[in-house]
């Protein structure tokens, strides 16, 4: 499905993206007046995924979340303005398993009632060759926010007006609280959640 | 004990294939009596991968045992059985190894439709080729549940016609299959003792 990945497995959080650039969050306002300047990129909602993949007794199990939306400022030739957040619907998590999804809801797990969104906020994307970038941001899941870096390539086609962009990175879902209480026993269920994204984006949409 | 099935007695490959299933059975039918009904948790999850690997273990043992039986024919019935029951008796082996083969093919493209894969021992990762599929997982969920009672029913069958043959006929129906040294024809003194 990715067309590229490199990494690990584990289970079930959340995440993303890295282009461009956060209209919201205070964090961008620095940069607000030349980032307006930067194209936007319109999410294709029905060609965009975000996969969690995780593991228990060493079978991984893939689901994603089927909500979410990004918001992306992104010009590879204006890397330090380029940013992008990705907010995700919790309670979208699906795997096709309804006592997983059903228990994933609950507060051991992601507590959507409490915590409806998880969010990636990138605060500096780096170029790493050839199409092939780093966005570094703050994660924020359950209300626990920490650093992060997604690797991610961008596939320009339709005149460079579409872009493909994919990435993994793998989280560990106990430094966000994610399967706390008896799920904590990573023996069983493990600790590393590798999440992929695979967005589909069109240039001013 | 000869290594191969004999004119009269079943050999120790035979019979170890016959007592290891047995033994997996039972466990297997442990494993998922406890497991079926509890709530999600870890427990639970532990458990279902338990009887997963029990349950592909089943598998293979069974398909060893097809194998060796084909290159190695059963000993004849016993005498004195009646072309009905002979029969019979054909049928409920052949629905006993089609169970057995066909069981754990559905629990694992169940486990694959549930997002749960089969990974043999923790180690060997053997998806089903259907991937996962609620409705698909629901119906074969339905059908293993039903194969589990076909198959306590026959085994029933089966270890009561094992009975019969031991204490009411007299012949060596279940002693050709103990898995231990057995006299043979020992209540038929006008045939020839064998001893296997």
């Amino acid at each position: 499905m990715t067309t590229f990945q490199a990494g690990s497995r584990g289970l079930a959080a959340v995440m993303v993206v890295g282009l461009v650039m956060g209209l919201s969050m205070g964090l961008a306002s620095r940069h607000a007046a030349r980032a307006e300047t930067l194209p936007a990129w319109g999410v294709d909602a029905g060609k965009s995924r975000i996969i969690f993949i995780g593991r228990q007794m060493g079978a991984a199990s893939k689901g994603w979340f089927k909500k979410f939306t990004a918001t992306i400022r992104f010009d590879p030739d204006k890397l330090a303005e380029s940013k992008a957040e990705v907010v995700v619907d919790t309670a979208s998590a699906y795997t096709g398993n309804s006592d997983i999804d059903v228990e994933m809801r609950k507060d051991k797990w992601f507590d959507t009632a409490k915590y409806p969104t998880a969010r990636f906020v990138t605060t500096k994307i780096t170029a790493k060759g050839e199409n092939a970038y780093e966005a570094a941001g703050k994660l924020t899941i359950k209300g626990i926010t920490r650093d992060a870096v997604l690797p991610f390539k961008v596939a320009l086609s339709n005149g460079g007006k579409t872009a493909k962009i994919t990435g993994e990175v793998t989280v560990k879902r106990l430094e966000f609280g994610i399967g706390t209480g008896e799920w904590g026993a990573t023996r069983i269920v493990a600790d590393e959640v590798v999440i992929q994204i695979e967005v589909v984006a069109n240039k001013g949409g | 004990m000869s290594l191969r099935n004999t004119a009269v007695s079943y050999g120790a490959v035979a019979k170890a294939f016959h007592w290891l299933t047995l033994l997996m059975l039972i466990g297997s039918f442990t494993i998922a009596y406890s497991m079926v009904d509890m709530r999600i948790s870890p427990r639970k999850l532990e458990l279902y991968s338990w009887h997963k690997w029990v349950g592909a273990t089943v598998f293979l043992i069974v398909i060893l045992r097809l194998a060796w039986r084909l290159r190695n024919p059963a000993p004849p019935l016993p005498d004195g059985m009646s072309a009905l029951q002979r029969r019979l008796a054909g049928l409920s082996h052949g629905l006993l190894y089609t169970i057995l083969v066909v069981m754990p093919l559905t629990g694992w493209v169940m486990s694959s439709a549930r997002n749960l894969p089969l990974v043999y021992l923790g180690l060997i990762e053997i998806p089903s080729p259907f991937g996962v599929d609620q409705a698909l997982g629901d119906a074969l969920k339905t059908v293993h549940y039903y194969l589990s009672l076909a198959l306590l029913f026959f085994v029933g069958t089966h270890v009561l016609a094992a009975l019969q043959h031991h204490f009411i006929l007299r012949d060596d129906g279940l002693r050709r299959m103990l898995p231990w040294p057995t006299r043979l024809g020992a209540s038929k003194p006008d045939r020839e003792d064998i001893t296997t």
